[in-house]
């Protein structure tokens, strides 16, 4: 029942082109712009193209669990998921379909990142390093495929594109996917450290340079994981017992 | 014949409004019963819980003889909700089959698509459909686990004259299987037509249960009022036409079912009766707001 209704998932988010259009290639873009200037130069242990090329992998992972998580507001608003509550599907089974159809488009944005580095900026990394890339953003990026959630059941769908689009922005230029945090001020280098995003890339960089991101990133990461996991149970119960009746 | 759903003095408010008010009704396995009300009667409260999406703050619900939420997931309710999208991205004809696959029992996507009369919008994508046209998709829907009890609430909400008719007719068809049937309105016109039974609530509360004429009878009573100086002298309650009598100091107040013919016995037998007034009774009123049409949604 599950993998039915997870297929059709997928399929529904494959169809929504304008959505995806903007999840696929909004971060090749951006990747393309940033890498036109940087050839040759290096930030910490990586080359300059690497370590834009692993940002824009997180930013395109973001943006795919945000999308995926924005459609319970909109099956919210529409009546489908009351619909659903009528069937044998259980809420589980609805939320845990959103949570692995968001993978289901996070993971190929950044495939698709990660093949444009390597094809047409000629980022050279072993096979392994790539695997373990994805990986680790893929584990990181946990909070951020609950604040989807999170906003699937607190946002209405007049003001989703602004949350949305506020959540990301803020995440991404604090969390230094756009412009790199260690030339952030200093404060402002300790804010970004305190973002998912900030560890979501690091998680990814650290498995470049054949490392891991540390006990503090693990913390912030383990930290956010729990706060929007209860915060995304909690707007799911509140949503579930609300009057329907408008 | 076997109850079908049986609700006993249940209960809902939400914040300070008692949505639903202490109603208990049985509906049998086979019947076609209207709940028909005014915005605001409680209609969609009631549809809500006996289909398990709202717990009743107290009170007993039974479908099938089980737990709504039980009855819903085991196939035995189907169900077309007020408000209810259907899935964006899917053809209407994929939708219904995914909705197969969560039944082991369904009755089957082709046979499901010809039963609620949607071939011709089966290969449409969901979000190009009319209003009339997402209806009868959902009709689709609600049929599709074969279930013995439909409840469908303003089912006919969003469409045209025309398609109206062409919906009851298919709703007839599967009703004629033996389907216990349940649909909130507020047409009286959809009750009165297509329901073997009417349960008429108003603010909460049931105030009719009834075919369809003896809802009409009751609600064409009339009251008769009027004041005498002195005792009558008149066994009031004995006068034909004449269901119940109230007295108050020198004024009666007769509940009629033909005020016409009490009013002129009153007239001929008490000639210094005064300050005649013949009113409508509550039940009339309740006809009233509905056959006036009124818009909006409860």
């Amino acid at each position: 029942m599950i993998r039915a209704y997870l297929a059709s998932e997928i399929k529904r988010s494959v169809r929504n082109y304008r959505n995806l259009i903007f999840v696929l290639l909004i971060p090749v873009f951006m990747l393309l712009i940033f890498s036109s200037s940087t050839k040759g130069s290096r930030t910490g242990l990586l080359s300059t193209t690497t370590y834009v090329m692993i940002s824009m992998a997180t930013f395109a992972a973001m943006n795919g669990a945000l999308s995926a998580g924005g459609r319970i507001a909109v099956e919210r608003q529409t009546g489908w998921s009351r619909q659903l509550r009528l069937t044998p599907l259980s809420g589980k089974a609805y939320v845990s379909s959103k949570l692995m159809n968001g993978y289901c488009i996070a993971l190929p944005a950044m495939a698709i990142v990660f093949l444009v580095g390597k094809l047409a900026l000629s980022v050279a990394l072993p096979s392994a390093t790539w695997l373990k890339m994805a990986l680790f953003i893929g584990v990181a990026m946990t909070p951020i495929s609950l604040l989807g959630l999170f906003i699937g059941y607190t946002a209405r769908p007049d003001n989703l594109q602004a949350i949305s689009a506020g959540v990301n922005v803020t995440l991404s230029a604090l969390g230094g996917l756009w412009f790199p945090a260690q030339f952030f001020p200093l404060w402002l280098k300790d804010l970004a450290k305190a973002t998912p995003t900030y560890w979501i890339a690091e998680s990814g960089r650290s498995a470049a340079e054949g490392q891991w991101i540390g006990a503090t990133g693990t913390v912030v990461l383990v930290i956010w994981t729990l706060t929007l996991g209860a915060a995304s149970m909690f707007a799911y119960e509140k949503a579930n017992q609300r009057n329907y009746a408008t | 014949m076997t109850t079908a759903i049986e609700l006993s003095d249940v209960i809902k408010s939400f914040q300070q409004v008692k949505a639903v008010d202490g109603i208990s009704f049985n509906i049998r396995q086979g019947e076609v019963v209207a709940l028909l009300g005014p915005n605001g009667a409680g209609k969609s409260t009631t549809a809500d819980m006996i289909l398990g999406l709202q717990n009743a703050d107290s009170g007993e619900i039974s479908v099938a003889g089980r737990h709504p939420r039980k009855a819903c997931e085991n196939g035995l309710v189907g169900a077309m909700l007020q408000s209810s999208g259907l899935p964006t991205e899917l053809t209407v004809r994929e939708t219904v089959a995914l909705m197969a696959r969560f039944y082991p029992n369904s009755a089957g996507v082709d046979e499901t698509i010809q039963a609620a009369g949607i071939s011709a919008i089966a290969g449409k994508r969901t979000d190009r459909l009319s209003g009339g046209e997402s209806q009868r998709a959902r009709f689709a829907l609600a049929l599709i686990a074969d279930p013995k009890i439909l409840v469908l609430d303003e089912p006919t909400a969003a469409m045209d004259v025309a398609s109206r008719h062409e919906f009851w007719n298919t709703m007839r068809s599967a009703a004629e299987r033996g389907r216990t049937l349940v649909f909130a309105t507020h047409y009286l016109e959809e009750a009165d037509k297509y329901a073997d039974r009417i349960i008429l609530m108003r603010q909460g509360r049931v105030v009719a249960d009834g075919t369809s004429a003896s809802i009409k009878s009751a609600a064409s009573s009339r009251t008769v009022s009027f004041e005498i100086a002195g005792e009558p002298g008149l066994n009031l309650d004995t006068l034909a036409g004449v269901t119940s009598v109230a007295r108050t100091a020198n004024t009666y107040r007769l509940t009629c079912d033909d005020s016409d013919s009490v009013l002129r016995r009153i007239i001929s037998a008490f000639p210094g009766a005064f300050n005649f007034e013949v009113s409508a009774t509550g039940l009339d009123e309740a006809f009233l707001a509905l056959t006036k049409g009124d818009t909006g949604d409860d």
